[in-house]
């Protein structure tokens, strides 16, 4: 059919077709995982947590590996537990500064009670430990 | 396809598991790994924080079990495997926000904390200030309380501060510091012995020489005025050594905090 194959956007869609037979092409979820673990590399190292990261990227590129060799649904699960180690490393990094500072917070509470408490009575002779 | 090793044990276990199985596919899988991931929901769950701060990845880690399940009725080790390796993550993560919801929550109490702390450091300090100024004499009088400096070591008959006077002066810089609401007035005194006119100087002098020490210190020129008086109000008679001593002094007048009548119109109330 010549006049469709005239329309270009048809051409396109078609092109489209043949790329997606690809075995290279890759899955929606690994170009997302691999946007989200470069995302995490390129942030403050304790925004995200080490080994979960690293993890993720393994799993990246063994995502990429799968789906070059055109196993592509291998390559998307590989992709979402991928997505599941940035999202836990990145949980596991807040869990982490929360607890840093409500740590801190209480250091400087009990620092400033030293300050506030009356100077301390003379020893009394007595051991109070 | 290899799956890495690194994933959690129990997955591992899946795998060895799926193996065995796989020779019958649709065989439903009984999975350990199964059992033991429904537990460590059911464990995450009753953790009240971990509900609240986690309930998304809650909802995904139910999902994915869901979703391990039915893997394992259609005997789909590989899927199995996927869903338990999502589901285990998915738990962490709500662990892990449950853990960091709940230290946020203790951190903002001990806001609250801190800010009483501060508070009470800080009216500790001022008890010490306030006995502090008791290192003066003083009197109560209806422009505010008075604070007399006697004996403030100045060179005799000049208007320059001796060594020692810092000394003397500290407690008031320490009370001017805590009190930045606080305005004073630095009124110079002096006995009768001279002309009036010198004593009106000296006294004005000697007044602005501690004011300019004041401000050294950082004090703001607009809480400090200075003002000569001269011989004009004696404490005590100027007949004896010991009444002149007296009349010798430089008083403070330490104005009450600022009152809102005393702010210009329109400016901003204080806290």
């Amino acid at each position: 059919m010549p006049a469709v194959v005239a329309q270009p956007r048809l051409a396109v869609a078609g092109l489209a077709l043949v790329l997606a037979a690809c075995s290279s092409t890759p899955p929606p979820s690994l170009t997302q995982a691999q946007g989200e673990v470069h995302q995490a590399m390129n942030a403050p190292p304790d925004d995200y947590s080490r080994p979960e990261l690293d993890e993720a990227r393994l799993k990246v590129s063994q995502a990429e590996n799968a789906n070059h060799s055109g196993d592509q649904r291998s390559a998307a699960e590989l992709s979402q537990e991928a997505m599941a180690d940035v999202q836990l490393a990145r949980s596991l990094a807040d869990a982490q500064k929360a607890q840093q500072a409500a740590h801190d917070m209480q250091s400087t509470i009990n620092a400033l009670r030293q300050e506030a408490a009356p100077p301390a009575p003379a020893p009394s002779g007595e051991s109070q430990r | 396809m290899v799956r890495p090793i690194s994933r959690s044990a129990s997955a591992a276990a899946a795998l060895g598991l799926a193996a065995c199985m796989a020779a019958c596919a649709t065989t439903p899988i009984h999975n350990a790994s199964l059992q033991s991931e429904h537990q460590a929901l059911a464990q995450a769950r009753q953790d009240p924080a971990v509900r609240q701060y986690g309930s998304a990845a809650l909802t995904d880690a139910e999902q994915s079990l869901a979703a391990a399940d039915r893997a394992a009725k259609d005997g789909n080790a590989a899927q199995l495997n996927h869903q338990l390796f999502m589901a285990d993550r998915a738990i962490a993560t709500a662990r892990a926000r449950g853990q960091a919801g709940s230290d946020r929550a203790r951190l903002a109490s001990l806001n609250q904390e801190r800010d009483q702390a501060l508070l009470q450091a800080k009216n500790m300090q001022l008890e010490h200030t306030k006995r502090e100024l008791q290192a003066y004499r003083t009197r109560q009088t209806s422009q505010g309380t008075v604070v007399t400096l006697y004996n403030l070591p100045f060179a005799t008959g000049k208007a320059t501060l001796r060594p020692g006077a810092e000394a003397r002066l500290q407690p008031l810089m320490a009370y001017l510091k805590d009190h930045p609401d606080r305005r004073i007035i630095v009124q110079g005194n002096t006995d009768s012995t001279g002309t009036a006119e010198i004593n009106q100087r000296l006294s004005k002098e000697r007044a602005d020489a501690v004011r300019n020490y004041l401000i050294g210190l950082g004090v703001a020129p607009d809480r400090i005025i200075a003002r000569g008086l001269g011989s004009s109000f004696p404490v005590a008679s100027n007949d004896t050594a010991a009444g002149r001593q007296e009349n010798r002094r430089v008083d403070v007048v330490i104005e009450p905090p600022s009152s809102t009548a005393a702010l210009p119109e329109g400016a901003p109330n204080p806290h």
